[in-house]
């Protein structure tokens, strides 16, 4: 069964970030990939999906990537693809969350749970990685930004439940984007 | 074989790429991004502020007791009231197959509903010869010269929705904080009765507000202006 990703759909700009580090939000680097749902099946099949629920069309996983994933039967996990947008960083996926975790439907708790067991996740390889998460100078982590792969941050309320993740949408209003300012957008 | 049951069936409409637009300069356009920027900003904002209404309201509607839909909501707090609302799920977001599959699995019903009826329709490239829908008008079949494919096809689509049947057989079963989200949404409608704008205006503003950023722009169009003297 296909889960749909919390992403958040509303932008804000820079000027508002201290406003929502005092509401208690946290941050995360938004990269510049291709989101993935990677879904490992109970007998350790893993599927990679785009945030549309598509196969990626320019993009195989690499024969380890799989491997790894394999070892978390019946879980899901939520990451960013480093793949076509930037020559300097290839099949590299920056893991930001899960809905699913060895047979436990994570729907129902909060963030900093599902953060804290991503942070407990053991990674061998560099092509997969687990996004930090920022408590504080969230503000000043965004002006630091200077990777291309680097589109932003995203700005997201650690007390907030997991809502149903077969119905997009429902995991939108606790977090925001702030992207960095681009001749294509922004504020 | 009838011109019927050899029509083709009609392509899936394809998006145009839009023209490049020349720049042209439109007087008021700034005022009016400015205070559309506040107004997204402001959404934002007021989208977050939302979730930890729509959690204690979820909270409430799903923990009644005696198997029946329960009423709206009203919610209060200082100057506000509210709404609240569990509605149906929108026919204009049909269940997907992995949601069908669950409500079966919990014996919850929904309507099955045709999102486009197949239908039969003129092809467009022949719907403005008005010679020639004379003639059809006189005698479809006895026309000399009608194109092969000027009738097309439509093909149906169905879609399976939530149904007031479905949250009525939710809560009877007691199944409302299970499934809840997949059937239902909730909507919170704010009314003040005397809105205090001024008050509104300080909100925002304190929300809006961050000094640093602020000092930090000053800083830089003093840096700019620097510059441009040297």
């Amino acid at each position: 069964m296909y889960l749909w990703p919390p992403r958040p759909e509303k932008a804000i700009p820079a000027s508002l970030i201290r406003s929502f580090e005092a509401r208690g939000f946290v941050g995360q680097r938004k990269k510049n990939g291709t989101l993935q749902v990677i879904s490992v099946a109970a007998d350790g099949g893993v599927v990679f999906r785009t945030r549309r629920n598509e196969p990626n069309k320019a993009w195989t996983p690499l024969p380890d990537m799989g491997k790894y994933f394999a070892s978390f039967p019946d879980s899901v996990f939520i990451g960013e693809l480093l793949h076509s947008k930037h020559a300097s960083v290839k099949n590299t996926i920056f893991l930001f969350d899960v809905l699913r975790y060895l047979g436990a439907d994570l729907v129902g708790t909060v963030l900093r749970e599902r953060l804290d067991l991503l942070k407990k996740l053991h990674v061998l390889s560099p092509n997969i990685q687990i996004l930090e998460t920022y408590d504080k100078d969230l503000t000043g982590l965004f002006h630091s930004l200077s990777e291309p792969t680097d589109e932003g941050l995203v700005l997201k309320d650690p007390k907030a439940t997991l809502r149903d993740c077969k119905r997009d949408g429902l995991n939108t209003g606790w977090q925001v984007k702030v992207r960095r300012p681009h001749k294509n957008y922004g504020f | 074989m009838s011109i019927f049951s050899q029509a083709k069936t009609l392509p899936e409409p394809k998006t145009k790429a839009k023209a490049k637009a020349d720049g042209v300069e439109i007087k008021g356009l700034e005022d009016y991004s400015l205070i559309d920027a506040l107004l997204k900003s402001l959404g934002a904002v007021k989208d977050t502020l939302a979730v930890a209404i729509k959690d204690e309201s979820r909270e409430l509607f799903v923990s009644v007791k005696d198997k029946k839909r329960p009423a709206n909501l009203k919610g209060f707090d200082g100057a506000a009231t509210a709404s609240i609302q569990l509605q149906k799920r929108s026919t204009r977001s049909p269940l997907s197959a992995d949601e069908v599959t669950l409500l079966i699995e919990r014996g919850i019903p929904y309507d099955t509903v045709e999102a486009r009826a197949e239908t039969f329709v003129i092809n467009p490239a022949y719907a403005n010869d008005g010679a020639l829908l004379g003639k059809i008008d006189k005698a479809l079949k006895g026309v000399k010269g009608l194109p092969e494919d000027f009738i097309l096809k439509q093909e149906g689509v169905t879609s399976h929705v939530v149904s007031d049947e479905s949250i009525l057989t939710m809560y009877a079963k007691e199944q409302a904080r299970e499934l809840v989200d997949t059937l239902c949404t909730l909507a919170v409608k704010p009314t003040l009765a005397n809105p205090d704008l001024k008050k509104a205006l300080q909100l925002a503003t304190a929300l809006l507000n961050d000094e640093r950023v602020a000092k930090r722009e000053i800083l830089m169009d003093q840096l700019k202006a620097s510059a441009k003297k040297v």
